[in-house]
């Protein structure tokens, strides 16, 4: 790996990362061409629905994708403390998985080994990272298990997974990923299989984590709601591509993108009453057959004829706010209602 | 899980309870069968008057032609029997499970190679392959009896340990291990590996009656345990010609080789109930 990086350079630079799957209906063109950069200690958040491409692009961060199905185009760069990790032998690779990166996965039950006891899973892991006696390794998965607000650590370490309940199995799953000291924690979708009460603990859990041990986060969602909370800056995927990206409180508060207007009326909003959330029309595209153009025209209802002919590039919005919207750039048109579009 | 509990547990299947009753008697007996044999196997007691006695008080199971005590070689036939089958079940399901998880886990080429090897290896009947090894390879001995009867009864456990490994490596926490950045070796041996021991103790406790049988055909056949040693396969051998005469000679062996397949087939069975959680 190459040396103390350069304190300007971004912990995470991604540029033109694009990632096809091999499938019986043909290419899956599941991430293409997405660009974006993460800061230390920024919580970046990834919004966007189902199928569009935001677990692909997040086990590809690590190469975690089955090679021979999933193919990562060559041009992609993902540049990680100065290093690419596209080029990277996988020996380095694993020293940054889990050590640099870690991933928080959506269903923790599943994630943690059932005949493991949580307690040998993560001192293998703490060990895997940092070689040190099996005693101190104990010691430190009891702090981490401290640390991320579980009760009687010394008696969790003895219990196995399907003896905890689905809150404390996440918990467990985000010592386990914190067991390597990484600077960037991936989660994905990491309370979608918890009931409220317990989503809410969590997430308080991620961002009490970030500002304790200046975690980068890149929290990977599919609820607008959870980004506004808790997200420096968000970014919204739609069929592969970014679509937009902004400092949370300008994105919510001027979505440029119709996509990223259409998914605030589906929010429910509890601050407004008689505002009824806003399904958005059709269906979204399957990943082997994207709309041509301006991937989101078929939806949208702004749509002209030049959305139907070329597909826009990031458009400049604002200092660090981009569009992938025709609308941007002619800002004369009818556009998403309410929101106060600039040139 | 604490020890006892699953004691308990494992106590209260009836099944289960009756094989391994079964199983750790006949072990017991070929332990304890130089204290057990009330004869040296294979001392010619009485050329003259003690050749193909029936079962008396002296010889609880009778003598052979050469006036050898039946109880006694069979002891002993189940000393040697039982022990060359678990240590070529253990050659077996070494190379097995270690030939399924290579590649079950590596797939792509290697996965091809090492399948169609199993493939092409299972197209030999096993029995076939077998009496020519032994029979080019004399000087082996047990070691080679024991080696040849493990080499040739790993392809089904390697198949098996492969699917399950290709059904394990799907689920969650094998991503995960490796999103953690543990070593492939690692997660191969500490994340896939107990996940599928349940399917291969079965199979291994199975695999040890049968292999109990066909280590009996080999030396029945005169390619397994050579005599004078005793084994229940030569024993039944050194029974045909006087089975109108003397049939308690071939009876004996015999039905201490149905017993024992029945009792591993048994503990095969209450384990294979016992691990399985659909089951419980």
């Amino acid at each position: 790996m190459v040396g103390p990086e350069n304190p300007v350079s971004p912990l995470l630079a991604v540029s033109r990362l694009s990632v096809a799957y091999r499938s019986a209906g043909g290419l899956a063109r599941a991430v293409e061409n997405v660009s974006f950069e993460l800061e230390r200690g920024e919580l970046l958040a990834l919004v966007g629905e189902s199928g569009c491409g935001k677990t692909t692009l997040a086990l590809s961060l690590l190469r975690l994708l089955p090679e021979p199905v999933a193919l990562t185009d060559p041009e992609s760069r993902i540049v990680f403390e100065g290093a690419d990790l596209t080029r990277l032998d996988p020996r380095s690779l694993r020293r940054v998985r889990g050590g640099g990166m870690a991933l928080v996965f959506q269903e923790a039950g599943s994630s943690l080994n059932p005949v493991l006891t949580i307690g040998s899973q993560l001192v293998e892991t703490v060990r895997a990272h940092q070689p040190m006696a099996r005693r101190r390794a104990r010691d430190r998965a009891v702090e981490l298990l401290t640390a991320v607000g579980l009760d009687r650590p010394e008696q969790r370490l003895e219990q196995y997974p399907h003896q905890l309940s689905g809150g404390m199995q996440q918990r467990a799953a985000i010592a386990l990923a914190l067991a390597g000291d990484p600077k960037l924690l991936i989660a994905d979708e990491p309370t979608t299989a918890l009931d409220v009460t317990v989503q809410a603990q969590i997430l308080d859990l991620l961002s009490d984590l970030r500002h304790r041990l200046q975690l980068a986060v890149l929290l990977i969602t599919h609820d607008l709601g959870i980004a506004a909370g808790l997200a420096d800056r968000v970014a919204v995927m739609y069929a592969g591509r970014l679509v937009e990206t902004a400092p949370t409180q300008q994105l919510f508060a001027r979505a440029s993108h119709p996509y990223t207007a259409a998914l605030l009326q589906a929010v429910p909003r509890m601050d407004q009453d008689a505002v009824l959330p806003k399904p958005i029309p059709g269906q979204p595209p399957v990943a082997t057959a994207w709309p041509p153009a301006c991937r989101f025209h078929p939806r949208c209802p702004y749509a002209w004829a030049r959305c139907l002919e070329e597909e826009p590039p990031l458009l400049a919005v604002g200092p660090q706010h981009q569009a992938r919207c025709w609308l941007v750039d002619e800002p004369e048109r009818p556009g998403p209602a309410g929101i106060n579009r600039c040139a | 899980m604490n020890a006892p509990r699953q004691l308990a547990r494992l106590w209260s299947h009836p099944r289960l309870r009756l094989g391994l009753a079964a199983v750790l008697a006949l072990y017991a007996i070929a332990l304890l069968a130089p204290v057990l044999a009330p004869y040296d196997p294979t001392a010619q007691l009485d050329l003259q008057a003690g050749r193909l006695l029936p079962p008396t008080w002296a010889h609880p199971l009778g003598t052979d032609q050469f006036s050898r005590d039946l109880l006694s070689r069979l002891l002993f036939g189940a000393r040697l029997s039982l022990w060359i089958a678990a240590l070529a079940v253990l050659v077996a399901v070494t190379v097995g499970t270690t030939v399924g998880l290579a590649a079950g886990l590596a797939g792509g080429w290697v996965d091809t190679v090492l399948m169609r090897t199993v493939d092409a290896a299972l197209a030999i009947p096993r029995v076939f392959l077998l009496l020519v090894t032994l029979a080019l390879w004399e000087r082996g001995g047990l070691l080679a009896l024991v080696l040849v009867l493990g080499c040739t009864g790993w392809f089904g456990t390697s198949r098996l340990v492969r699917a399950e490994v290709q059904s394990i490596r799907q689920r969650g926490f094998v991503l995960a291990a490796r999103a953690l950045g543990l070593p492939p070796w690692r997660i191969a041996v500490r994340h896939v590996l107990p996940n599928v021991t349940a399917p291969v103790i079965v199979t291994a406790t199975l695999g040890v009656g049968n292999t109990v049988l066909i280590e009996a055909g080999l030396s029945f056949l005169g390619l397994g345990v050579a005599p004078p040693r005793a084994s229940w396969g030569n024993m039944i051998a050194d029974s045909q010609p006087f089975l109108a005469t003397a049939p308690w000679q071939g009876i004996v062996p015999g039905v201490a080789l149905v017993a024992t397949v029945m009792a591993f087939s048994l503990l095969g069975e209450g384990l294979r109930e016992w691990l399985d959680p659909r089951t419980r």
